[in-house]
Protein backbone atom coordinates (compact mmCIF):
# COMPACT_ATOMS: atom_id res chain seq x y z
CA UNK A 1 0.00 0.00 0.00
CA UNK A 2 2.81 2.22 1.00
CA UNK A 3 4.89 1.63 -2.44
CA UNK A 4 1.25 2.34 -4.09
CA UNK A 5 1.22 5.83 -2.45
CA UNK A 6 4.58 6.55 -2.73
CA UNK A 7 4.27 5.60 -6.81
CA UNK A 8 1.46 8.19 -7.11
CA UNK A 9 2.87 10.72 -4.86
CA UNK A 10 6.42 10.08 -7.27
CA UNK A 11 4.14 10.56 -10.56
CA UNK A 12 2.19 13.46 -9.20
CA UNK A 13 5.42 14.83 -8.32
CA UNK A 14 7.02 14.59 -11.68
CA UNK A 15 3.72 15.71 -13.34
CA UNK A 16 3.63 19.61 -10.96
CA UNK A 17 7.11 19.53 -11.39
CA UNK A 18 6.37 19.31 -15.73
CA UNK A 19 4.28 22.08 -14.92
CA UNK A 20 5.72 24.70 -13.35
CA UNK A 21 8.36 24.27 -15.49
CA UNK A 22 6.34 24.71 -18.13
CA UNK A 23 4.79 27.87 -16.84
CA UNK A 24 8.37 29.21 -16.11
CA UNK A 25 9.16 28.70 -20.14
CA UNK A 26 5.74 30.70 -20.82
CA UNK A 27 7.07 33.29 -18.52
CA UNK A 28 10.49 33.74 -20.36
CA UNK A 29 9.53 33.72 -23.96
CA UNK A 30 7.05 36.22 -22.72
CA UNK A 31 9.57 38.30 -20.95
CA UNK A 32 11.58 37.46 -24.40
CA UNK A 33 8.94 39.03 -26.47
CA UNK A 34 8.45 41.92 -24.57
CA UNK A 35 11.93 42.90 -24.51
CA UNK A 36 14.68 44.54 -26.73
CA UNK A 37 18.16 43.95 -26.28
CA UNK A 38 18.07 40.50 -26.20
CA UNK A 39 20.64 39.60 -29.47
CA UNK A 40 23.77 39.98 -27.98
CA UNK A 41 23.59 38.80 -24.36
CA UNK A 42 22.51 35.85 -26.05
CA UNK A 43 24.99 36.38 -28.86
CA UNK A 44 27.75 36.16 -25.74
CA UNK A 45 26.01 32.69 -23.94
CA UNK A 46 25.68 30.93 -27.20
CA UNK A 47 29.63 31.55 -27.77
CA UNK A 48 30.42 30.15 -23.72
CA UNK A 49 28.19 27.38 -23.95
CA UNK A 50 29.62 26.15 -27.40
CA UNK A 51 33.12 26.72 -26.54
CA UNK A 52 32.77 25.35 -23.03
CA UNK A 53 31.54 22.37 -23.89
CA UNK A 54 32.96 21.90 -27.36
CA UNK A 55 35.76 19.87 -26.28
CA UNK A 56 33.81 17.05 -24.33
CA UNK A 57 31.70 17.44 -27.85
CA UNK A 58 34.35 16.00 -29.59
CA UNK A 59 35.57 13.58 -27.21
CA UNK A 60 32.18 12.15 -26.57
CA UNK A 61 31.39 11.82 -30.53
CA UNK A 62 34.45 10.08 -31.95
CA UNK A 63 33.50 7.20 -29.49
CA UNK A 64 30.30 7.37 -29.55
CA UNK A 65 30.85 6.82 -33.78
CA UNK A 66 33.30 4.54 -32.90
CA UNK A 67 31.04 1.86 -30.57
CA UNK A 68 28.17 2.68 -32.48
CA UNK A 69 29.63 1.09 -35.97
CA UNK A 70 31.15 -1.54 -33.92
CA UNK A 71 27.66 -2.53 -32.66
CA UNK A 72 26.23 -2.07 -35.73
CA UNK A 73 28.90 -4.53 -37.54
CA UNK A 74 28.78 -7.20 -35.37
CA UNK A 75 24.77 -7.16 -36.27
CA UNK A 76 24.87 -6.57 -39.44
CA UNK A 77 27.60 -9.49 -40.34
CA UNK A 78 25.76 -11.99 -39.19
CA UNK A 79 23.18 -11.14 -41.82
CA UNK A 80 26.07 -10.15 -44.74
CA UNK A 81 24.72 -6.63 -44.89
CA UNK A 82 27.92 -5.20 -43.98
CA UNK A 83 27.20 -2.92 -47.30
CA UNK A 84 24.55 -0.73 -44.95
CA UNK A 85 26.90 -0.22 -42.45
CA UNK A 86 28.17 3.79 -42.91
CA UNK A 87 23.74 4.38 -43.41
CA UNK A 88 22.40 2.33 -40.41
CA UNK A 89 25.37 3.93 -38.39
CA UNK A 90 24.47 7.82 -39.82
CA UNK A 91 21.15 7.53 -39.56
CA UNK A 92 20.99 5.77 -35.69
CA UNK A 93 23.24 8.61 -34.79
CA UNK A 94 21.98 11.84 -36.34
CA UNK A 95 18.14 10.30 -35.46
CA UNK A 96 18.59 8.85 -31.94
CA UNK A 97 21.90 9.02 -30.37
CA UNK A 98 23.61 12.53 -31.72
CA UNK A 99 20.55 14.89 -29.88
CA UNK A 100 20.69 12.60 -27.23
CA UNK A 101 23.77 12.30 -26.25
CA UNK A 102 24.26 16.33 -27.07
CA UNK A 103 21.55 16.94 -24.53
CA UNK A 104 22.71 14.76 -21.81
CA UNK A 105 26.71 16.19 -22.07
CA UNK A 106 24.55 19.74 -22.06
CA UNK A 107 22.83 18.60 -18.62
CA UNK A 108 25.98 17.93 -17.26
CA UNK A 109 27.91 20.72 -17.77
CA UNK A 110 25.94 23.50 -18.79
CA UNK A 111 22.58 22.51 -16.72
CA UNK A 112 24.28 22.23 -13.36
CA UNK A 113 26.86 24.94 -14.26
CA UNK A 114 23.22 27.47 -14.99
CA UNK A 115 21.37 25.68 -12.20
CA UNK A 116 24.79 26.53 -9.48
CA UNK A 117 25.39 29.71 -10.70
CA UNK A 118 21.23 30.91 -10.40
CA UNK A 119 20.99 29.52 -7.50
CA UNK A 120 23.69 31.00 -5.84
CA UNK A 121 22.75 34.33 -6.95
CA UNK A 122 19.33 33.34 -5.86
CA UNK A 123 20.40 32.74 -2.14
CA UNK A 124 22.60 35.36 -1.79
CA UNK A 125 20.20 38.12 -3.04
CA UNK A 126 21.70 39.11 -6.26
CA UNK A 127 18.68 38.09 -8.17
CA UNK A 128 16.74 40.55 -5.77
CA UNK A 129 18.90 43.50 -5.69
CA UNK A 130 18.39 42.71 -9.62
CA UNK A 131 14.55 43.28 -9.18
CA UNK A 132 14.92 45.86 -6.73
CA UNK A 133 16.59 48.31 -9.00
CA UNK A 134 13.56 47.74 -11.64
CA UNK A 135 15.17 45.38 -13.75
CA UNK A 136 13.47 42.61 -14.66
CA UNK A 137 16.15 38.94 -14.08
CA UNK A 138 14.19 37.03 -16.25
CA UNK A 139 15.01 38.93 -19.02
CA UNK A 140 18.30 40.09 -17.87
CA UNK A 141 19.69 36.23 -16.39
CA UNK A 142 17.17 33.86 -17.85
CA UNK A 143 16.60 34.74 -21.55
CA UNK A 144 20.27 35.09 -22.36
CA UNK A 145 21.11 31.53 -21.36
CA UNK A 146 17.74 29.50 -22.05
CA UNK A 147 18.23 30.69 -25.67
CA UNK A 148 21.73 30.80 -25.54
CA UNK A 149 21.59 26.68 -24.57
CA UNK A 150 19.29 26.41 -27.31
CA UNK A 151 20.72 27.61 -30.37
CA UNK A 152 24.15 26.22 -28.70
CA UNK A 153 22.77 22.24 -28.46
CA UNK A 154 22.26 22.81 -32.77
CA UNK A 155 25.97 23.81 -33.25
CA UNK A 156 27.01 21.36 -30.54
CA UNK A 157 24.70 18.74 -32.33
CA UNK A 158 25.93 19.44 -35.81
CA UNK A 159 29.64 19.45 -34.86
CA UNK A 160 29.00 16.36 -32.72
CA UNK A 161 27.43 14.35 -35.83
CA UNK A 162 30.47 15.09 -38.25
CA UNK A 163 33.22 13.88 -35.49
CA UNK A 164 30.71 10.45 -34.81
CA UNK A 165 30.15 10.23 -38.37
CA UNK A 166 33.89 10.76 -38.81
CA UNK A 167 35.05 8.59 -36.14
CA UNK A 168 32.75 5.49 -37.35
CA UNK A 169 34.12 6.14 -40.64
CA UNK A 170 37.38 5.36 -38.88
CA UNK A 171 37.01 2.38 -36.99
CA UNK A 172 34.86 0.63 -39.40
CA UNK A 173 38.50 1.27 -41.87
CA UNK A 174 40.68 0.44 -39.55
CA UNK A 175 38.89 -2.76 -37.55
CA UNK A 176 36.73 -3.84 -40.23
CA UNK A 177 38.50 -2.43 -43.53
CA UNK A 178 35.30 -0.90 -44.71
CA UNK A 179 36.60 2.29 -46.55
CA UNK A 180 35.24 5.58 -46.77
CA UNK A 181 33.70 5.35 -49.99
CA UNK A 182 31.83 1.92 -49.14
CA UNK A 183 31.03 3.15 -45.99
CA UNK A 184 29.68 6.54 -47.35
CA UNK A 185 27.80 4.61 -50.31
CA UNK A 186 24.67 3.24 -48.27
CA UNK A 187 23.88 6.80 -46.56
CA UNK A 188 21.69 8.37 -49.05
CA UNK A 189 19.31 4.87 -48.61
CA UNK A 190 19.00 5.83 -44.65
CA UNK A 191 19.54 9.33 -44.21
CA UNK A 192 17.39 12.17 -45.80
CA UNK A 193 16.45 15.69 -45.57
CA UNK A 194 13.88 14.48 -42.88
CA UNK A 195 16.35 12.65 -40.67
CA UNK A 196 18.31 15.81 -40.28
CA UNK A 197 15.05 17.64 -39.37
CA UNK A 198 14.07 14.98 -36.86
CA UNK A 199 17.94 15.60 -35.40
CA UNK A 200 17.62 19.56 -35.51
CA UNK A 201 13.92 19.10 -33.83
CA UNK A 202 14.99 16.77 -31.14
CA UNK A 203 18.19 19.11 -30.07
CA UNK A 204 16.46 21.79 -29.90
CA UNK A 205 13.81 20.51 -27.72
CA UNK A 206 15.87 18.84 -25.49
CA UNK A 207 18.53 21.65 -25.36
CA UNK A 208 15.01 23.68 -24.32
CA UNK A 209 14.56 21.50 -21.71
CA UNK A 210 18.38 20.98 -20.14
CA UNK A 211 18.00 25.37 -20.10
CA UNK A 212 14.44 25.44 -18.87
CA UNK A 213 15.00 23.37 -15.77
CA UNK A 214 18.59 24.35 -15.03
CA UNK A 215 16.95 27.74 -15.02
CA UNK A 216 14.12 26.81 -13.39
CA UNK A 217 15.70 25.55 -10.26
CA UNK A 218 18.14 27.92 -10.50
CA UNK A 219 16.01 30.40 -10.22
CA UNK A 220 13.82 28.99 -7.17
CA UNK A 221 16.75 27.63 -4.95
CA UNK A 222 16.02 28.92 -1.37
CA UNK A 223 17.68 28.20 1.97
CA UNK A 224 21.71 28.50 1.45
CA UNK A 225 24.38 26.33 0.22
CA UNK A 226 21.92 23.09 0.65
CA UNK A 227 19.08 24.71 -1.47
CA UNK A 228 21.52 25.21 -4.17
CA UNK A 229 22.96 21.70 -3.69
CA UNK A 230 19.48 20.43 -4.00
CA UNK A 231 18.43 22.96 -6.86
CA UNK A 232 21.62 21.14 -9.18
CA UNK A 233 20.80 17.86 -8.04
CA UNK A 234 17.72 18.50 -9.01
CA UNK A 235 18.13 20.23 -12.12
CA UNK A 236 20.31 16.89 -13.18
CA UNK A 237 17.30 14.28 -12.46
CA UNK A 238 14.51 16.15 -13.66
CA UNK A 239 16.57 17.10 -16.68
CA UNK A 240 17.62 13.29 -17.71
CA UNK A 241 13.68 12.58 -17.09
CA UNK A 242 11.92 15.15 -19.32
CA UNK A 243 14.73 14.39 -22.05
CA UNK A 244 13.79 10.70 -21.96
CA UNK A 245 10.13 10.99 -22.00
CA UNK A 246 10.59 13.47 -24.55
CA UNK A 247 12.41 11.27 -26.75
CA UNK A 248 10.32 8.42 -26.34
CA UNK A 249 7.22 10.94 -27.13
CA UNK A 250 9.30 12.71 -29.78
CA UNK A 251 10.27 9.58 -31.74
CA UNK A 252 6.92 8.17 -32.07
CA UNK A 253 5.65 11.64 -33.63
CA UNK A 254 8.17 11.80 -35.77
CA UNK A 255 8.10 7.92 -37.00
CA UNK A 256 4.29 8.28 -37.14
CA UNK A 257 5.14 11.49 -39.44
CA UNK A 258 7.22 9.39 -41.19
CA UNK A 259 5.02 6.42 -42.09
CA UNK A 260 1.62 8.90 -42.77
CA UNK A 261 3.93 10.91 -45.24
CA UNK A 262 5.16 7.73 -47.33
CA UNK A 263 2.28 5.77 -47.26
CA UNK A 264 0.78 9.62 -48.57
CA UNK A 265 3.71 9.13 -51.21
CA UNK A 266 3.07 5.25 -52.04
CA UNK A 267 6.35 4.33 -50.65
CA UNK A 268 6.31 0.96 -48.62
CA UNK B 1 6.21 58.55 0.60
CA UNK B 2 5.78 55.08 2.07
CA UNK B 3 2.25 53.76 3.45
CA UNK B 4 1.87 50.22 4.74
CA UNK B 5 -1.40 49.68 5.74
CA UNK B 6 -3.03 46.67 8.40
CA UNK B 7 -0.34 44.58 6.31
CA UNK B 8 0.11 41.02 7.29
CA UNK B 9 2.57 38.38 6.01
CA UNK B 10 3.12 34.95 6.81
CA UNK B 11 5.26 31.95 6.18
CA UNK B 12 3.85 28.60 5.71
CA UNK B 13 0.65 29.26 8.00
CA UNK B 14 2.32 31.06 10.27
CA UNK B 15 2.14 34.54 11.11
CA UNK B 16 5.26 36.69 11.17
CA UNK B 17 2.81 40.27 11.79
CA UNK B 18 -0.50 41.31 11.06
CA UNK B 19 -2.41 44.59 10.92
CA UNK B 20 0.93 46.17 11.01
CA UNK B 21 0.78 49.97 9.74
CA UNK B 22 3.25 52.74 8.94
CA UNK B 23 3.66 55.90 7.21
CA UNK B 24 6.90 57.31 6.42
CA UNK B 25 6.32 60.87 5.45
CA UNK B 26 9.20 62.51 2.59
CA UNK B 27 12.56 63.39 3.78
CA UNK B 28 11.87 61.47 7.05
CA UNK B 29 14.83 58.45 7.83
CA UNK B 30 12.36 56.26 10.18
CA UNK B 31 14.33 53.48 11.66
CA UNK B 32 12.91 49.80 12.76
CA UNK B 33 14.78 48.29 15.84
CA UNK B 34 13.63 44.94 17.36
CA UNK B 35 13.87 41.33 18.24
CA UNK B 36 16.13 38.86 15.67
CA UNK B 37 13.25 37.07 13.86
CA UNK B 38 10.58 40.00 13.89
CA UNK B 39 9.67 40.12 11.07
CA UNK B 40 11.54 43.56 9.95
CA UNK B 41 13.87 42.67 6.77
CA UNK B 42 10.58 40.95 5.33
CA UNK B 43 8.83 44.27 5.71
CA UNK B 44 11.49 45.75 4.00
CA UNK B 45 11.40 43.61 1.57
CA UNK B 46 7.84 43.74 1.16
CA UNK B 47 7.85 47.77 1.00
CA UNK B 48 10.80 46.83 -1.71
CA UNK B 49 7.88 44.60 -3.59
CA UNK B 50 10.09 41.73 -3.50
CA UNK B 51 7.44 40.11 -1.00
CA UNK B 52 3.88 40.46 -1.40
CA UNK B 53 1.94 40.35 1.47
CA UNK B 54 -1.06 38.32 2.35
CA UNK B 55 -3.40 40.78 3.47
CA UNK B 56 -3.01 44.51 3.38
CA UNK B 57 -2.05 47.62 1.12
CA UNK B 58 1.47 49.01 0.85
CA UNK B 59 2.03 51.77 -1.35
CA UNK B 60 5.67 53.77 -2.01
CA UNK B 61 5.39 56.92 -3.27
CA UNK B 62 8.38 57.01 -6.07
CA UNK B 63 9.45 55.72 -9.61
CA UNK B 64 12.62 54.14 -8.04
CA UNK B 65 13.58 52.77 -5.23
CA UNK B 66 17.51 51.76 -3.68
CA UNK B 67 17.99 48.80 -1.08
CA UNK B 68 20.58 48.22 0.43
CA UNK B 69 20.49 44.63 1.33
CA UNK B 70 22.04 42.82 4.47
CA UNK B 71 24.59 40.61 3.10
CA UNK B 72 25.49 43.49 0.70
CA UNK B 73 23.91 41.10 -2.51
CA UNK B 74 26.81 42.43 -4.57
CA UNK B 75 27.01 40.98 -7.94
CA UNK B 76 30.40 38.69 -7.48
CA UNK B 77 30.54 38.15 -11.12
CA UNK B 78 31.31 41.86 -11.69
CA UNK B 79 33.63 44.17 -10.87
CA UNK B 80 33.00 47.10 -8.52
CA UNK B 81 32.59 49.82 -10.86
CA UNK B 82 31.10 47.23 -13.45
CA UNK B 83 28.50 47.19 -9.89
CA UNK B 84 27.67 50.43 -10.52
CA UNK B 85 27.17 50.59 -13.97
CA UNK B 86 24.86 47.85 -14.24
CA UNK B 87 22.34 50.28 -12.70
CA UNK B 88 23.23 52.72 -14.40
CA UNK B 89 23.01 50.78 -17.82
CA UNK B 90 19.84 48.90 -17.07
CA UNK B 91 17.73 51.73 -15.00
CA UNK B 92 19.13 55.06 -16.31
CA UNK B 93 20.39 53.68 -19.53
CA UNK B 94 23.58 55.92 -19.15
CA UNK B 95 26.24 54.09 -20.68
CA UNK B 96 29.79 54.80 -22.10
CA UNK B 97 32.35 57.73 -20.17
CA UNK B 98 29.21 59.67 -18.32
CA UNK B 99 28.51 56.32 -16.94
CA UNK B 100 32.38 55.59 -16.05
CA UNK B 101 32.53 59.05 -14.62
CA UNK B 102 29.35 58.91 -12.61
CA UNK B 103 30.54 55.57 -10.95
CA UNK B 104 33.84 56.65 -9.91
CA UNK B 105 32.38 60.03 -8.53
CA UNK B 106 29.92 57.81 -6.31
CA UNK B 107 33.29 55.79 -5.53
CA UNK B 108 35.07 58.43 -4.40
CA UNK B 109 31.85 59.63 -2.56
CA UNK B 110 31.87 56.38 -0.45
CA UNK B 111 36.09 55.87 0.05
CA UNK B 112 36.34 53.25 -2.84
CA UNK B 113 38.48 55.05 -5.46
CA UNK B 114 41.06 53.09 -6.46
CA UNK B 115 39.07 49.81 -5.97
CA UNK B 116 37.88 50.07 -9.82
CA UNK B 117 39.08 46.58 -10.89
CA UNK B 118 38.51 44.76 -7.91
CA UNK B 119 36.01 42.38 -7.58
CA UNK B 120 33.27 41.87 -4.38
CA UNK B 121 35.06 39.54 -2.61
CA UNK B 122 38.78 41.02 -2.66
CA UNK B 123 37.44 44.28 -0.83
CA UNK B 124 37.01 44.21 3.19
CA UNK B 125 33.50 43.90 4.46
CA UNK B 126 32.91 47.53 5.84
CA UNK B 127 33.82 48.40 1.67
CA UNK B 128 31.39 46.06 0.64
CA UNK B 129 28.95 47.72 2.52
CA UNK B 130 29.93 51.04 0.85
CA UNK B 131 29.49 49.91 -1.88
CA UNK B 132 26.42 48.11 -1.42
CA UNK B 133 25.49 52.34 -0.15
CA UNK B 134 27.01 53.03 -3.64
CA UNK B 135 25.17 50.76 -5.93
CA UNK B 136 21.63 51.66 -4.16
CA UNK B 137 22.25 55.77 -4.59
CA UNK B 138 23.67 55.76 -8.13
CA UNK B 139 20.03 55.54 -9.48
CA UNK B 140 19.30 58.81 -7.00
CA UNK B 141 16.44 57.17 -5.22
CA UNK B 142 13.92 59.42 -3.49
CA UNK B 143 13.55 56.12 -1.07
CA UNK B 144 16.06 54.01 0.32
CA UNK B 145 16.09 50.92 2.14
CA UNK B 146 18.65 50.10 4.39
CA UNK B 147 17.88 46.24 5.42
CA UNK B 148 21.10 46.08 9.06
CA UNK B 149 23.44 48.40 7.47
CA UNK B 150 26.01 48.01 9.72
CA UNK B 151 25.76 44.27 10.86
CA UNK B 152 28.72 42.24 11.27
CA UNK B 153 30.91 45.34 11.41
CA UNK B 154 33.46 46.24 13.94
CA UNK B 155 32.24 49.27 15.90
CA UNK B 156 34.76 52.15 14.48
CA UNK B 157 33.38 50.88 10.80
CA UNK B 158 29.87 50.67 12.20
CA UNK B 159 29.81 54.17 12.81
CA UNK B 160 31.84 55.65 9.86
CA UNK B 161 28.91 53.69 7.51
CA UNK B 162 25.67 55.43 9.71
CA UNK B 163 27.86 58.72 9.51
CA UNK B 164 28.24 58.38 5.71
CA UNK B 165 24.36 57.09 5.53
CA UNK B 166 23.57 60.47 7.16
CA UNK B 167 24.91 62.83 4.86
CA UNK B 168 24.53 61.06 1.62
CA UNK B 169 20.63 61.44 3.17
CA UNK B 170 21.17 65.27 3.70
CA UNK B 171 22.70 65.65 0.39
CA UNK B 172 20.82 63.77 -1.74
CA UNK B 173 17.27 64.84 0.45
CA UNK B 174 16.21 61.28 0.34
CA UNK B 175 13.59 59.36 2.20
CA UNK B 176 15.45 56.57 4.37
CA UNK B 177 13.71 53.43 6.18
CA UNK B 178 16.03 51.44 8.33
CA UNK B 179 15.89 48.34 10.01
CA UNK B 180 18.67 47.33 12.52
CA UNK B 181 19.28 46.11 15.83
CA UNK B 182 22.37 48.72 16.67
CA UNK B 183 20.31 51.18 18.94
CA UNK B 184 23.75 53.41 18.62
CA UNK B 185 23.29 53.44 14.50
CA UNK B 186 19.42 53.80 14.99
CA UNK B 187 20.12 56.93 17.12
CA UNK B 188 22.75 58.14 14.31
CA UNK B 189 20.58 57.36 11.60
CA UNK B 190 17.23 57.95 12.49
CA UNK B 191 14.67 60.40 13.53
CA UNK B 192 12.09 58.47 14.36
CA UNK B 193 12.28 55.14 16.02
CA UNK B 194 10.05 52.41 15.84
CA UNK B 195 10.31 48.97 17.66
CA UNK B 196 8.66 45.55 15.85
CA UNK B 197 8.26 42.66 18.08
CA UNK B 198 6.00 40.58 18.43
CA UNK B 199 4.36 41.28 15.54
CA UNK B 200 3.49 44.41 16.88
CA UNK B 201 5.15 47.83 15.34
CA UNK B 202 5.36 50.17 18.35
CA UNK B 203 6.61 54.05 17.83
CA UNK B 204 9.28 54.95 20.42
CA UNK B 205 9.90 58.53 18.68
CA UNK B 206 13.14 60.26 18.10
CA UNK B 207 16.24 59.51 19.77
CA UNK B 208 16.52 61.50 22.88
CA UNK B 209 12.59 59.80 23.20
CA UNK B 210 13.82 56.45 22.82
CA UNK B 211 16.41 57.03 25.12
CA UNK B 212 14.24 57.82 28.28
CA UNK B 213 11.25 56.07 27.03
CA UNK B 214 8.97 54.30 29.39
CA UNK B 215 8.04 51.76 27.28
CA UNK B 216 8.64 48.28 29.05
CA UNK B 217 9.38 46.23 25.54
CA UNK B 218 11.60 48.86 24.37
CA UNK B 219 13.69 49.67 27.33
CA UNK B 220 14.22 45.55 27.38
CA UNK B 221 15.07 45.82 23.87
CA UNK B 222 17.84 49.06 24.27
CA UNK B 223 19.32 47.68 27.47
CA UNK B 224 19.20 43.73 26.47
CA UNK B 225 17.71 42.78 29.74
CA UNK B 226 17.01 38.80 29.78
CA UNK B 227 13.15 39.25 31.38
CA UNK B 228 10.84 41.20 30.25
CA UNK B 229 7.87 41.56 28.31
CA UNK B 230 9.54 40.46 24.76
CA UNK B 231 11.13 37.16 26.75
CA UNK B 232 7.60 36.33 28.58
CA UNK B 233 6.87 32.79 27.65
CA UNK B 234 10.37 31.90 26.09
CA UNK B 235 12.42 29.22 27.96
Amino acid sequence: MNAIRTLIQATMGFFQELGATALFFGRVVRTFRNTQDNFQPILAQVAFVSYRSVSTVLFAGVFVGAILVLQIDLILSKYDAEIFLGGLNTSTVIREVGPLIISFLLAGKIGAFTAAELGTMRVTEQIDAIECLGTNPIHYLVVPRLFGIMISSLILLFIGLIVSVGGAMSVAWFARGINTVEFASSIPKFVSISTFGAALLKALIYGGIVATVSCHRGFTASGGARGVGQAVTQAAIYTNLYILFANFTLSHILDLIEVLANSARGVS
Amino acid sequence: MISVKNAGKKFQDQWIFRNLSLEVSEGDSVVIVGPSGGGKSVLLKMIAGLLRPEEGQIHVNSQNLGMLFQKNALFDSLTVEENLLFPLREVKKITGQAAQEKARRFLFQVGLSGCESLFPDEISGGMQKRLGIARALIIEPKVILYDEPTAGLDPITSKMIAELIRKLRIETQSTLLTVTNDMQRAYQIGNQIFLLAKGRLTLGGGPLEVQRTENLELRQFIYGLKSGPLTEGLV
